[in-house]
C-alpha cells in the first residue's frame, strides 16, 4: 500500500506542475494592439491615411453616381442588378435600395474613422496636432455635407465607439437637418482657423490631395449655396463671401485654353500643372487587381467594348481596353449642348472607326421605351469625361476622381449674386463666362436670360460629377424633371432619400424620413 | 444434457439464482481437467471455519469464499440441511467428511472442483474417455471462417486460438469436456465433446451486446453503464462503397445527426449538425476526437482562388483517415455525454476509434475496388432545337436583334460531365504477441470527379502499436497517421461562399446552338462573362496538395488494480498548398495576361493530457472516478501570393515572381489560441441497477475577454436499469430496459482568435498622397473584455430497450437544449468604425425526439434478415437576439448567390422562428401581362420589402430518417439502405438564375449568349419581367434516397490453405432519389442550391481478402 501512496503523491506532483500552465494571455502575431499606437509621426500618418482611405471608399463611383446622376436626365445604366438603376431613374426607390445603403454606411464609416482618429490623436499631443485634427474634421464635415444632401435627417456623432445604451438619434426629425447644417458650418469655420493654407505649402505636389484651408473655404461656399434647402434659410451673401475667400486666395485657376476642362480629368491630373482647378480629388491608380476604390473605372464601365482602338477626326481616342458598355448619357442631355461645345465631344454618339477607317460601332441613343429591354449593344451614349488612359491594365485608370473643382466656385458665386440681385447680372455673366468660354474654339461669352440658364450650364459643366441632383433640388426641379422613362412628377418627399432599412433595423433610435 | 451450467467461482449474490438451475452431477465432470494439473491443492489448502447451527449452503459458501474451490450439485441435493462445523486449519476433505457424516450426500474432489452426489447416483468424474485429437472450423453466420476465436476447455486456462482459416485443434481431451468458443461481438457458444472428433461451430452475432465497450470522453465504458445519449456505430454498420470523406460512413445511420454533403466533388466535406443548430455566428461543427486527440484543424477553414470563378476550397480534416481503418464511431449527443469536453461540447462530439492489432498470428488484409461514378440527372435547359425555335419565334425576334444561330446541337452538360473512374487499394497488416500487438495499413484511392478536371488522389498510412510492460502494469499505445491528398478542382464556385459562376453555370447557360469548337478547332466564345465552360475549365489549373499528420502516445500505468494514471501526448499538423494559374494563352487569363496564385496554410496543434483514474467495487457499490488536466495549443500560419501580367505561360504558378511587380498581392498571417482545462467525472453504480454520472470541466481559453477567461461546465445524469429489477425478471420478453435522465451545460468557443481585443490593422489598405503610397492603419476590432462562452443547457430523457432476447432493441430519446449568450456578431449602428461587434447576445432553443431501432427478424443458418431504422425530429426556435445592452428585432441574412441580386436577403432570424427561415414575397402567379403577382400583405397597392414580406419556408427539416435491411442467404448477402428528410424547403437559386429570358441574348456584355431553364418558357413571366426573389423559388426538398445497396458473396475458401477469407462485392451508392424537387439534388447545405457540384451515383465492384 505504501507504494500506492507514493504513486498518488507523484501523480499529484505532476498535476501541480501542469497546472502551472494556466497563462491565458493572447499573443498577437499579425495584428497591432490598439492600446499602443499613433506615437510617431509615421504612425500618425498611417492613421491619417486610414481616414483618406475610407473617404475614398465612400466614393465608389457606381454608388454615389447612381443616386446623384441616374436619378436625373444625365445618366442611365441598363444593368439589371436587382433593379436598382431602374428604381433610381423612375424615382421608385425604397429603403432597401442596395447602393443607397452602401453610400450611407460608407460615408458614416469615414466619419467613424475620423472620430476614432481624432480621439487617439488627442492622446498623442503632437505639435502639428491641431492642423491634422482640423484636416480630419474637414473630411468629416464634407462627409456630413453629403449625408445632409442625400438623406437630410442624419444623427450627429463625434465619438469613436457607439454606446449601445445611448444610440445615435436623428429625432425629432423636424429640425435635425438644420442641426446638422449648423454643425457643419461650425466645424468648417473652426477648421479654417487651424488648417494649413496651400499658400504656405512649399511642396504642393507632395501635399496633394490632402485638404487645406482653401478646401474648407470652398466647402463652406457649397454649404451656403444649398443653405435654403438644408437649413431652411437662404445664405446667398454668405455663399458669395465664401466664394470670394477662395477666389482671393489665388491658389486655384482655370486652364482657359480650348478644351481646358479636360486637363482636370487627364490620366495624370495629380500632377500640379494639371490640377490647378482641382479643389478636392481622390487619388487613383491603374492597378491590375480588382479594387474599385484604388482605381478609376468610370470610363471602363461606360464605354462600349467595340470602341477599343477607336479614332475620331484623325485622333486616337486612346481606348486600349474593352469597356463594359454600362453607364450612359441620356440623349435628352446630349441635346442641350451647342454643337461646337467641346464638352459635347466627351459624349460618344454616332459612328466610330479604327485607324484604318473600318467601322467599329455606330452608337445610338436608347431606343426602347420599355425600360431595361436593352437588347442592342450599340445603344447608350458612352462618356469619356475622364480622358481615356492608355495605361489601363484591366479595368482601372489613373485619372484622379474629382469631387470639387474651381469652376464650381465660380458658378456658385455667379448663382448667389444673381439670386441676390437678378437685375445686376453682368458680374454673374462674367464669372460664368470664365468657365464657359474655354469650351469653344472661338471663345464665347455667356448670357443669363433666366435663373434656369445657370442650372443648364451647371448641368453641362458638371455632367457625372455627382452634384446635378443637388442642383436640381436647389432649383426645385428634381421631382419634375422628365426623361424618356420618367414621365410623371413625384411628391416632394423624394427630394431626399430614405434612411436605409438596414440602418433603421440596427438602430431603433432613428426615425425614418417623412413618407418613406 | 444441454442444460449445462457451470458455477465456477460462485458468488453469494447469485447463489440462490443459480442453485435453482443446478445441474446434474454427471455433467459437471467436465471440469476434471484441473485434476491433472492441481491435485496437490486439496492436500495443501487448510481452512478455518466456524459455522454453528448453520446450513450446508452456508458452509459451501464459506469454503468458496476462503478458497478457490467451487461446488457443483443438482436439485436432488438439499443444501439447506442443518449442519455445524468448527474447523481450525483443516483440509477441505476433513471438513466435508465431518459435515456430511450423517447425510445421504457424498462428494468427490477433483482439482478445485467439488461435486456433491447422492448415494444412488453414479460417482462423478468417472467414465471418462480420452479423445486423442479433436479439430474443427469456426464460421460466422455467413459461413465465413473466423480467425482469432478463443477456444477454451471450460473451467481451465487451457485454450487455443483459431488460425486464419478458423481452424483449431486439441489433443488428449476428455469426452466430457466442454469447449467454449469466444469472439468479440459474437455470442459465446459451448459444446460438449462427447464422442465427436470434429466439431465445426457457427458463431452467431450478438444482436445487442450489452457488454459492448464504447469509447467515451477520456476513457471507455460498458454500454450498459452509460447514462448519456450516444450512438455507437461499429465498422460493419458503416455505409459502404467508395468513401473519401469518412463522415459519409455514418450519414443517415445516426438519429439526431443531420449530415449534408456540401458538394459532389471528390473528398468534399459535409455540414454536420447534431440535434439542430445552436449558433448563429459561431461554428455548429461537432468536436472530432480521433484516438483521444481533439483534432486541431478547422473544418470550416478555406483557401481562396485567384478569381471568383474558382471555388473556395473547404477543408475536411476527417479526410486524413482512411475509412477502412476506422473501428467505430461514437456520436455523443447530450450534455451528460459531452460535458467532459466542456467549452467544445455544445455541438456534440464525434469520437473516432481506429482499428488496433490483435493477439495471434499475423494477418494480412487486402481490399481492392474499382468503380465508376456519374451524375444522376441533368438539368432541363433548352435544347439546341428548342433554343432555335424560341429565338426565331415572332415575339422574340423583335426583341432580340443580332442573334445568330451557331448551327450546332450541343448539350453543354454532356461536355462538362463525365463518368469518373474510381479505384482504391487497401493493405493492412496486423498481429501481435503476448506483450505487443500492432496494426499497420496503407491506402491508395484515386477518384475522378464527374466534372471534368476535378479529381482527388489520396494516400494514407497508419500505424497503431500497443505494448504492455512491467507485468502488464504499463500500457503504451502509439498512434501515427499520415495522409497526402492531391486534388484538382474545376472552377465551379457555385453555392459556396456566396460565389456563383464557373463550369456548371456556364455550361447551363451556354448557347446550345454553338459547337464546343469551331471549324478551326478553336473554342467558341461569347465573352468573359459567358465563357466556353469546356475551355475555361480545361485551361485553368488548380491544384491543392494537403499533407496531414497526427500522432499520439498514451501511457497508462496501473498503480494498483483500482488506480491508474495516464498521459496522452499528441500533435496534429496540416499543410495545405493551393496553386492556381490562368494562362495568357486562354481567353480567361488573357484579360489579366496570365494570373497565378499560391496559397499555403500550416496548422499545428499540440496536446498534453494527464488523467488519474480510480475504479473499484465495494460490494454492491462500484465507483469509477476520473480527474484530469489538459493543455492544447493551436497555431495557424499561412501566406498568399498572387501576380499577373506574365510574359510567358511557361512557368505558371511555379515562379510567381515572373509576373508584373505592380500586380503582386502578398499577405501572410499567424494566429494562435490555447485551451487549458481541468475536468473530473464520477460514475457510481449501485447494485448494477442504479447508475449515476457527474462530470465537471473547467476550461480556460485565450479566446475570451479578460473578465471571462474561465468557464465551468457541469453535468449530471442517472440511469435506472429497470430490467434488473425483480418485478421485471419474470417478464420474459424484456431483455433490457434502461431509463436515462441527464442534464448538463456545455459551451462553444468557435469564434476565431482575438475577438475580444481592440486591434488595429494595416489590412493592406493604402492611399496615395503626393504620389507616394501610404499604408493605412486603422481600428479593425472593438474591445470587449466581457466576451465569454456560448453556453448550452441540455436536458435529455432516454430509454434503451431490448425485447425478445434483444432481437428487437433500440433507444428513444427526448431532449431540450437552450443555448444562451450566443456569440453574435451584429451590425453596429452608423457611424461605426468597424461595422460589426461580437458579443454574447441572444438565445436559441432546440427540442427533439429520436428513435433508433434494430431488429433481427429471421436468424437461421441458411437465411438471415436484419433490419434497422432511425428517425429524428428537431424543432429549432430563436428565443432572443437581444440582451440588456443590444436590442434588435430581427436579422436579415442569406443571399441568393445569383449575380444581379446584390443586397437581396433571403432569410430572417427572428425570435419565435427557427434558424434557416426563408423570408420574402409570397408568389401568387402572373397577371395577363406576364408580370409577377405577389401577395400585397398590407393591401396598400404596393409591393415593398418592408411591409409585404413573410415567412415562406424553412431549410431545417421536420424529420430525418434512415432505414435499412440486410438479407443473408447462404453465402450471399444483400444490404439495402434508404435515408431521407421530410418537411424541408430550399432555395432553388439555380433555377432563379436560369429564369431570366432577357438574358437569352445580352449584346451589352460582349454578345453573351445565354441559355435558360426549360421551365422559364412555361412559367408565364413576360419576356422582360425580371425574376424577383419570392416563394416561387422556395421549393419542397423532401426526399427519400436509396443511399446504398451492397451485394456480397463470401467464397468458400476452406480448400485454399493460404487464404482465410475472400469476398466479392458490388456496391451502388446514391442509386435513386424520390423527390418533388427538380434541381440536381434536393440535399444541399444551408438550404441553398446555387450551381452546386451535383452528387454522383457510384457503382463499385470490390474484392476483400484475408491471408
Amino acid at each position: 500500500m505504501k507504494k500506492t501512496y507514493i504513486s498518488i503523491f507523484v501523480s499529484l506532483c505532476f498535476s501541480i506542475i501542469f497546472s502551472a500552465c494556466t497563462n491565458l494571455d493572447e499573443t498577437l502575431y499579425d495584428r497591432i494592439s490598439a492600446t499602443n499606437f499613433y506615437k510617431t509621426p509615421e504612425e500618425v500618418n498611417a492613421g491619417l491615411t486610414d481616414v483618406y482611405y475610407r473617404f475614398n471608399v465612400a466614393h465608389n463611383f457606381l454608388n454615389q453616381w447612381q443616386l446623384q446622376e441616374c436619378s436625373t436626365d444625365h445618366a442611365m445604366c441598363p444593368w439589371g442588378d436587382g433593379n436598382v438603376f431602374k428604381q433610381a431613374q423612375l424615382h421608385t426607390w425604397d429603403a432597401t435600395h442596395g447602393p443607397m445603403r452602401e453610400v450611407y454606411t460608407n460615408i458614416f464609416s469615414c466619419i467613424a474613422a475620423c472620430n476614432s482618429f481624432i480621439e487617439t490623436l488627442k492622446l498623442a499631443k503632437l505639435s502639428n496636432g491641431p492642423a491634422i485634427e482640423a484636416e480630419v474634421k474637414t473630411i468629416r464635415a464634407y462627409s456630413y455635407m453629403e449625408l445632409i444632401d442625400l438623406f437630410g435627417n442624419v444623427p450627429i456623432v463625434t465619438v469613436a465607439q457607439i454606446d449601445p445604451q445611448n444610440l445615435p438619434t436623428n429625432k425629432p426629425i423636424v429640425d435635425q437637418r438644420k442641426k446638422v447644417f449648423e454643425f457643419i458650418e461650425a466645424e468648417l469655420k473652426d477648421a479654417i482657423l487651424n488648417l494649413v493654407s496651400l499658400k504656405d505649402v512649399a511642396d504642393k505636389q507632395g501635399y496633394y490631395p490632402r485638404v487645406a484651408k482653401e478646401t474648407a473655404q470652398s466647402l463652406l461656399a457649397k454649404l451656403y449655396l444649398n443653405a435654403e434647402i438644408w437649413s431652411g434659410t437662404a445664405r446667398w451673401q454668405d455663399c458669395a463671401n465664401a466664394c470670394d475667400d477662395v477666389i482671393n486666395s489665388d491658389v486655384y485657376s482655370l486652364p482657359t485654353i480650348y478644351g481646358g476642362i479636360w486637363k482636370a480629368f487627364a490620366p495624370d491630373n495629380e500632377i500640379a500643372a494639371n490640377n490647378k482647378e482641382i479643389i478636392l480629388g481622390l487619388s487613383k491608380e491603374n492597378i491590375a487587381n480588382w479594387d474599385p476604390a484604388t482605381g478609376n473605372w468610370i470610363n471602363t464601365l461606360s464605354i462600349h467594348p467595340e470602341l477599343k482602338g477607336a479614332w475620331r477626326n484623325g485622333k486616337n481616342l486612346n481606348i486600349t481596353y474593352a469597356g463594359w458598355g454600362g453607364p450612359s448619357v441620356l440623349d435628352e442631355h446630349f441635346m442641350i449642348y451647342d454643337s461646337l461645345d467641346f464638352r459635347r465631344t466627351l459624349i460618344l454618339k454616332g459612328k466610330f472607326y479604327d485607324q484604318n477607317n473600318k467601322l467599329l460601332i455606330d452608337i445610338k441613343p436608347y431606343s426602347n421605351t420599355d425600360i431595361f429591354a436593352f437588347n442592342n449593344p450599340k445603344e447608350g451614349l458612352s462618356c469619356i469625361k475622364y480622358q481615356p488612359d492608355p495605361t489601363v491594365l484591366t479595368n482601372f485608370a489613373r485619372n484622379d476622381m474629382i469631387l470639387l473643382r474651381y469652376a464650381d466656385i465660380l458658378l456658385s458665386k455667379a448663382e448667389a449674386i444673381y439670386r441676390l440681385s437678378p437685375g445686376n447680372k453682368s458680374t454673374a455673366e462674367a464669372l460664368i463666362t470664365q468657365v464657359y468660354a474655354r469650351n469653344f474654339q472661338i471663345p464665347r461669352t455667356f448670357t443669363i436670360n433666366s435663373l434656369d440658364d445657370i442650372l443648364q450650364e451647371r448641368s453641362r459643366e458638371f455632367l457625372w460629377e455627382n452634384t446635378y441632383r443637388t442642383d436640381l433640388v436647389r432649383f426645385g426641379k428634381f421631382i419634375t424633371t422628365r426623361t424618356k422613362w420618367k414621365t410623371t412628377d413625384d411628391p416632394a418627399y423624394r427630394n431626399i432619400f430614405p434612411i436605409p432599412q438596414s440602418e433603421m433595423q440596427t438602430n431603433p433610435n432613428l426615425s425614418q424620413n417623412p413618407n418613406y | 444434457m444441454n442444460q449445462l451450467l457451470c458455477i465456477h467461482g460462485i458468488k453469494p449474490l447469485f447463489y440462490t439464482f443459480f442453485r435453482k438451475r443446478s445441474l446434474t452431477i454427471l455433467t459437471l465432470t467436465v471440469l476434471l481437467l484441473n485434476c491433472f494439473t492441481s491435485n496437490s491443492y486439496s492436500q495443501n489448502t487448510k481452512l478455518t471455519l466456524s459455522e454453528n447451527n448453520s446450513t450446508l449452503l452456508k458452509v459451501v459458501k464459506a469454503i468458496e469464499n476462503k478458497s478457490e474451490y467451487s461446488f457443483f450439485y443438482n436439485e436432488k441435493i438439499d443444501v439447506n440441511i442443518p449442519v455445524s462445523i468448527v474447523a481450525n486449519q483443516k483440509s477441505v476433505k476433513e471438513i466435508l467428511d465431518k459435515v456430511l457424516l450423517n447425510t445421504q450426500i457424498k462428494y468427490k474432489i477433483l482439482g478445485r472442483q467439488i461435486a456433491f452426489y447422492t448415494k444412488d447416483e453414479a460417482e462423478p468424474f468417472l467414465n471418462q474417455k480420452q479423445i486423442p485429437k479433436i479439430t474443427g472450423i469456426v464460421n460466422d453466420e455467413n459461413g465465413e471462417s473466423i480467425p482469432g476465436v478463443t477456444v477454451r476447455v471450460k473451467g481451465t486456462k487451457s485454450g487455443v486460438i483459431t488460425d486464419v482459416k478458423g481452424n483449431y485443434s486439441f489433443t488428449d481431451i476428455s469426452e466430457n469436456s466442454i469447449l467454449q468458443f469466444n469472439f468479440i461481438g459474437m455470442k459465446m457458444q459451448e459444446i460438449v465433446i462427447g464422442n465427436k472428433t470434429i466439431i465445426n461451430v457457427t458463431l452467431m452475432q450478438d444482436a445487442v451486446n450489452l457488454e459492448e465497450v464504447v469509447a467515451i470522453g477520456y476513457g471507455s465504458a460498458k454500454k450498459s453503464d452509460i447514462t448519456g445519449s450516444m450512438t455507437h456505430l461499429t465498422s460493419e454498420k458503416f455505409n459502404s462503397g467508395v468513401i473519401l470523406a469518412p463522415e459519409q460512413l455514418m450519414q443517415g445511420k445516426v438519429s439526431g445527426v443531420n449530415i449534408t454533403l456540401n458538394s459532389g466533388e471528390p473528398g468534399a466535406n459535409s455540414k454536420i449538425v447534431i440535434r439542430g443548430g445552436t449558433s448563429i455566428n459561431a461554428s455548429n461543427d461537432p468536436l472530432y476526437v480521433i484516438d483521444g486527440v481533439p483534432v486541431g484543424f478547422d473544418a470550416g477553414s478555406f483557401l481562396a482562388g485567384t478569381s471568383d470563378r474558382q471555388a473556395t476550397l473547404a477543408n475536411n480534416p476527417l479526410n486524413m483517415i482512411n475509412s477502412s481503418d476506422i473501428e467505430s464511431i461514437n456520436v455523443l449527443k447530450d450534455a451528460s455525454a459531452t460535458a467532459i469536453y466542456g467549452s467544445r461540447g455544445a455541438n456534440g462530439v464525434i469520437i473516432v476509434t481506429t482499428k488496433k492489432g490483435k493477439d495471434g498470428k499475423s494477418t494480412i488484409e487486402y481490399e481492392s475496388s474499382v468503380g465508376v461514378s456519374s451524375i444522376r440527372k441533368k438539368l432541363d435547359v433548352l435544347s439546341a432545337d428548342q433554343y432555335r425555335t424560341y429565338m426565331n419565334s415572332d415575339s422574340i425576334k423583335l426583341k432580340v436583334t443580332g442573334w445568330k444561330d451557331g448551327g450546332a446541337n450541343t448539350d453543354w452538360q454532356d461536355q462538362i460531365f463525365r463518368n469518373g473512374i474510381i479505384q482504391s487499394h487497401n493493405l493492412a497488416l496486423l498481429g501481435g504477441s503476448n506483450n505487443t500487438n500492432y496494426r499497420a495499413s496503407l491506402n491508395y484511392t484515386n477518384q475522378q470527379g464527374t466534372m471534368i478536371a476535378s479529381d482527388l488522389e489520396k494516400i494514407t498510412g497508419r500505424i497503431n502499436i500497443n505494448h504492455k510492460a512491467f507485468n502488464d502494469k504499463l500500457n503504451i499505445s502509439l498512434f501515427m497517421t499520415s495522409a497526402f491528398l492531391k486534388g484538382h478542382s474545376a472552377p465551379n464556385a457555385g453555392g459556396v461562399d456566396g460565389k456563383s459562376g464557373g463550369t456548371l453555370r456556364d455550361a447551363l447557360r451556354n448557347d446550345p446552338t454553338y459547337p464546343v469548337k469551331d471549324a478551326n478547332d478553336v473554342y467558341t466564345w461569347h465573352g468573359p462573362e459567358n465563357p466556353n465552360p469546356v475551355e475555361e475549365t480545361l485551361v485553368r489549373s488548380d491544384e491543392t496538395n494537403t499533407y496531414r499528420n497526427m500522432g499520439n502516445a498514451i501511457l497508462d500505468y496501473k498503480f494498483t488494480n483500482y488506480l491508474s494514471f495516464n498521459t496522452n501526448i499528441g500533435f496534429t499538423k496540416e499543410n495545405v498548398d493551393r496553386m492556381t494559374y490562368e494562362p495568357n494563352s486562354g481567353r480567361i487569363g488573357s484579360v489579366s495576361h496570365g494570373n497565378a496564385s499560391h496559397q499555403f496554410r500550416n496548422d499545428f496543434s499540440k496536446l498534453l493530457e494527464t488523467n488519474l483514474v480510480f475504479n473499484k467495487k465495494f460490494g454492491m457499490h462500484s465507483i469509477n472516478a476520473l480527474a484530469g488536466y489538459s493543455f492544447q495549443e493551436f497555431v495557424n500560419t499561412g501566406a498568399y501570393m498572387q501576380a499577373s501580367n506574365f510574359i510567358s505561360d511557361a512557368t505558371t504558378y511555379n515562379a510567381i515572381g515572373n509576373g508584373d511587380k505592380n500586380t503582386y498581392i502578398i499577405y501572410t498571417w499567424k494566429n494562435s489560441h490555447k485551451l487549458i482545462s481541468f475536468y473530473g467525472r464520477v460514475t457510481y453504480d449501485l447494485n448494477n441497477k442504479y447508475l449515476f454520472t457527474a462530470t465537471v470541466r473547467q476550461d480556460g481559453s485565450t479566446r475570451f475577454g479578460s473578465n471571462n477567461k474561465w468557464g465551468t461546465f457541469p453535468s449530471a445524469a442517472i440511469g435506472w436499469r429497470i430490467s434488473e429489477e425483480e418485478f421485471l425478471k419474470p417478464v420474459d420478453f424484456i431483455s433490457n430496459l434502461k431509463l436515462r435522465v441527464g442534464y448538463g451545460v456545455t459551451g462553444n468557443q468557435e469564434i476565431g482568435d482575438y475577438i475580444s481585443l481592440p486591434t488595429l490593422s494595416a489590412g493592406g489598405n493604402t492611399y496615395i498622397i503626393g504620389g507616394k503610397q501610404y499604408t493605412a492603419v486603422g481600428s479593425n476590432q472593438y474591445y470587449n473584455p466581457d466576451l465569454k462562452w456560448e453556453s448550452t443547457a441540455q436536458t435529455n430523457i432516454g430509454l434503451d430497450f431490448g425485447f425478445f432476447n434483444s432481437r428487437l432493441s433500440g433507444s428513444l430519446d427526448v431532449y431540450k437544449k437552450t443555448t444562451n449568450d450566443l456569440l453574435l456578431s451584429f451590425a453596429v449602428p452608423s457611424p461605426a468604425v468597424i461595422p460589426s461587434f461580437t458579443d454574447n447576445v441572444g438565445q436559441v432553443e432546440n427540442r427533439g425526439i429520436e428513435l433508433e431501432l434494430n431488429g433481427v427478424i429471421v436468424k437461421s443458418k441458411k437465411f438471415g434478415w436484419d433490419a434497422y431504422a432511425n428517425i429524428s425530429h428537431n424543432e429549432n426556435k430563436v428565443l432572443s437576439i437581444s440582451n440588456s445592452k443590444w436590442k434588435q428585432e430581427q436579422i436579415y441574412t442569406g443571399s441568393t448567390a445569383c449575380p444581379g441580386f446584390s443586397g437581396v436577403t433571403t432569410q430572417i432570424i427572428k425570435p419565435g422562428l427557427p434558424l434557416g427561415t426563408f423570408y420574402g414575397y409570397e408568389y401568387l402567379g402572373v397577371d395577363a401581362k406576364g408580370k409577377q403577382i405577389f401577395n400585397d400583405l398590407n393591401t396598400d397597392g404596393k409591393i415593398l420589402p418592408g411591409d409585404d414580406r413573410k415567412v415562406i419556408g424553412n431549410s431545417q427539416p421536420d424529420f430525418t430518417y434512415g432505414f435499412g435491411s440486410k438479407f443473408t442467404v447462404k453465402r450471399f448477402s444483400i444490404d439495402i439502405f434508404f435515408r431521407g428528410v421530410q418537411g424541408v424547403t430550399i432555395l432553388n437559386s439555380t433555377q432563379l438564375d436560369m429564369a431570366d429570358k432577357t438574358k437569352l441574348y445580352t449584346p451589352l456584355t460582349d454578345n453573351a449568349r445565354v441559355n435558360i431553364g426549360s421551365s422559364a418558357l412555361t412559367d408565364g413571366l413576360a419576356y422582360n419581367e425580371m425574376a424577383v426573389y419570392s416563394s416561387k423559388w422556395i421549393q419542397d426538398a423532401s426526399y427519400l434516397r436509396l443511399e446504398n445497396v451492397t451485394l456480397n458473396y463470401n467464397f468458400n475458401v476452406s480448400a485454399v490453405k493460404w487464404l482465410s477469407r475472400l469476398n466479392l462485392y458490388l456496391t451502388g451508392q446514391n442509386l435513386l432519389v424520390i423527390t418533388k424537387y427538380d434541381g440536381f439534388d434536393p440535399e444541399v447545405s444551408n438550404g441553398l442550391d446555387a450551381m452546386n457540384y451535383p452528387r454522383p451515383t457510384t457503382i463499385v465492384c470490390g474484392i476483400k481478402a484475408q491471408f
